[in-house]
């Protein structure tokens, strides 16, 4: 009796619980970009962002069994990154100790093959970025970076739409204060 | 699509209605002697020894007397002929149910699991060995029920304590500790609930724990409840709550203290309807109906 | 009680977030042409988000993928799941497989996405005088599916006597006359295969290791 998989997505990940390891690069490839920039502007580096991206798929296949059927696998997914990305932050704290506002410098010096235009302004988005609570900082990023939808941030972090607002307009607030204070004008 | 089904199932509301109404209202004896010359002929039919047939007959007169339903015994035997269950076990299934019923025990749950395990396909020994020990669990939840009723908590007349007997005893099954229960039932007295709200108390524990709560976890989640005044309704409530915040992939521990500190601060009353979720699939109240996407002014400026 | 300068600024928010009504908006747009304060402060945040939003999209790194296949675990086969892993994968039973194959569990999948609307659709229904009935809505998405059933305590779980329809959208779809009371009940498809409702309002053990969906009729 075969009842045939419904999605591609679901396909895959059907083959990879039945043992079909390889067939999750398909699934690494289709979202790698979108986790790896979401861990970015959340750690504000690159080499961490990597480590981050790379562990949380590590992370969805070892648990691939506990993925609902029905939900997004993206949703899922980007839940693990941020997660990772807020635990290493709050570690980070812990070790040192770091004032409300960093001290703009740029973060990290860009590798080749990372090297993009540099525009000044990114690089101070991401420091502005930086400085949110980690609270305010992945609504931000969710909303307004990958242009997720309220309902699907809801469903990522668990959070009820209304409480994400309440964040989302804190985080522009203080978002735009600190732009001010760093003198960016756009 | 709600109007579809709305349309769907007035239509289907009407046949069915039609359908109950023609139906010829059959005493209960003729329809169970009905039921029962079924299993006769099938068993009769079947390839099974001499003895073997007169053994299984002999069994379902014996619960019939019991006052077990025809329905219920004509189930057991045909399903479980044909799915080729051995006749010993087809008679030890008609066997529990009757010494269970001839201890004036409620009958229901056993009858249930042993048509449900057979229907399932679950091997027959097992099916066995399940019902067996819900019957020993039937028997052990009686005085406990009892107790709790002589302790202040109203009965009412009608099936209820029956009713709470058959959870008591899936409690038990779950390995949910007797004091537990009766913790259950001292709360529910001092709320000055009746038979029916302790029904659902023990439910919702028994319930929480299947779903993978520790039993500690879930009888203290019930156990505050109730000691604030939750109806039934609002337990029902706490468990759709639960199962919703389980499908967002959270875990059980976070949902505990989610539950828990909503119950702590008031909100879990009130934020049951609000976090029901209906048609339309609106998450989180009222206001969160937006237009999604982008802001109209910002996105505008690209 | 917020003053005007601070409902001003709920009210950007409302836009950002898409929530404002097109006459909020022009109302919106007025006031700011008006006042310069409230101009600056509006141009501040959406400029802010628009660096944002137009701030670059990196790709990932080379050898992400192949780092990533590198250092995946050896996955085990699945024994002892945790019981909440019964609920949303439509499973065989153990018990119905026929062939050698019953031992190894998930032999096949049915993926049923959740349809957003409550899959239980509860209507009320006095059918006659003397019993109150209520009209009971399950659906099923399962657009491979040949055949759907449901089973449950409300018709002793005949795999066969209630037979759902297809519709064109994949959702199989019945509507059953129900006293009111508390019905477990699983769909059934293709004869084989019990699902367990993965829209349930609640569960309950069957008693035999797997999940029964639980619906609580209700005048």
């Amino acid at each position: 009796m075969n009842i045939s998989i419904e999605t591609e997505e679901h396909k895959i990940i059907q083959l990879c619980l039945e043992g079909d390891s390889e067939q999750y690069a398909l699934l690494v490839d289709k979202y790698k970009a979108m986790a790896y920039n979401i861990a970015y502007r959340m750690v504000g580096d690159a080499d961490i962002a990597k480590d981050m991206a790379q562990e949380s798929f590590i992370s969805a296949y070892a648990s691939l069994e506990r993925f609902e059927y029905g939900s997004k696998f993206s949703s899922w997914l980007y839940r693990i990154v941020v997660n990772k990305c807020k635990d290493h932050l709050r570690a980070e704290r812990d070790t040192v100790q770091v004032d409300e506002i960093r001290d703009i410098v740029p973060s990290k010096e860009r590798t080749p093959e990372q090297a993009v235009s540099s525009r000044q302004t990114g690089d101070v988005i991401q420091q502005a970025l930086n400085s949110l609570p980690d609270d305010y900082r992945d609504v931000i990023v969710l909303k307004h970076i990958e242009e997720l939808d309220y309902r699907e941030i809801s469903d990522i972090l668990g959070v009820s739409v209304n409480a994400l607002k309440v964040r989302a307009h804190r985080g522009r607030e203080m978002l735009r204060e600190l732009l001010e204070k760093m003198g960016a004008r756009v | 699509m709600t109007k579809g089904f709305l349309k769907i199932s007035i239509a289907l509301l009407m046949t069915a209605a039609a359908a109950l109404m023609a139906a010829p209202y059959a005493s209960a004896g003729e329809a169970g002697s009905k039921h029962l010359e079924e299993a006769r002929v099938t068993v009769q039919r079947s390839s099974l020894s001499k003895e073997a047939k007169a053994g299984i007959l002999a069994k379902a007169d014996r619960a019939m007397a019991a006052g077990i339903p025809a329905e219920d015994v004509s189930v057991i035997i045909t399903r479980g002929l044909s799915n080729g269950v051995e006749s010993r076990h087809i008679e030890g299934f008609l066997e529990i149910a009757t010494r269970t019923k001839e201890q004036n025990l409620p009958i229901r749950l056993v009858l249930d699991r042993t048509e449900q395990g057979l229907a399932k396909g679950v091997p027959a020994d097992k099916i066995s060995g399940v019902t067996q020990r819900l019957s020993e669990h039937l028997a052990a939840a009686r005085p406990m029920v009892e107790k709790v009723e002589n302790r202040g908590v109203q009965s009412t007349h009608g099936g209820r304590s029956d009713d709470a007997v058959e959870t008591v005893a899936r409690a038990l099954e779950k390995s949910i500790p007797a004091d537990a229960i009766m913790r259950t039932g001292e709360k529910v007295r001092d709320q000055k609930g009746s038979i029916v709200l302790f029904n659902r108390a023990v439910d919702t524990i028994t319930t929480f724990v299947g779903n993978g709560m520790t039993t500690d976890q879930a009888a203290k989640m019930v156990h505050t409840a109730v000691g604030k005044g939750y109806s039934e309704h609002d337990l029902e409530a706490m468990e759709r709550y639960m199962v919703n915040e389980r499908r967002q992939n959270r875990s059980m521990d976070d949902v505990v203290s989610g539950m828990n500190s909503r119950m702590e601060r008031g909100e879990m009353m009130h934020d049951m309807q609000m976090q029901d979720r209906t048609g339309g699939g609106s998450m989180g109240g009222p206001n969160s109906g937006s237009m999604g996407g982008m802001g109209g002014m910002g996105g505008g400026r690209r | 009680m917020k003053n005007t300068k601070e409902l001003n600024r709920d009210l950007i928010h409302k836009i950002l977030d898409g929530d404002a009504a097109p006459d909020e908006q022009l109302k919106m747009i007025a006031q700011v042409q008006a006042d310069a304060d409230l101009k600056k402060e509006f141009d501040d945040i959406a400029g802010a988000l628009h660096s944002l939003e137009t701030s670059e999209r990196m790709p990932a790194p080379p050898f992400f993928t192949a780092e990533v296949m590198r250092r995946l675990p050896p996955k085990k086969a699945p024994i002892g799941r945790r019981v909440w892993n019964f609920l949303f994968k439509g499973r065989a039973l153990k018990w119905n497989m026929a062939t050698a194959f019953a031992a190894t569990v998930i032999l096949a999948l049915i993926f049923t996405q959740v349809v957003r609307t409550r899959n239980a659709h509860v209507e009320i229904a006095a059918v006659s005088q003397q019993e109150q009935v209520v009209t009971v809505t399950m659906n099923l998405h399962a657009p491979e599916a040949h055949h759907v059933s449901v089973a449950g305590t409300f018709n002793k779980w005949k795999a066969d006597a209630n037979v759902l329809t297809k519709q064109e959208n994949g959702i199989w779809t019945i509507s059953i006359p129900l006293k009111p009371g508390e019905y477990n009940y699983m769909f059934v498809v293709d004869g084989k295969a019990w699902i367990t409702d993965p829209n349930a309002e609640t569960y309950s053990d069957d008693g035999f290791g797997n999940k029964n969906a639980v619906v609580r009729v209700k005048i």
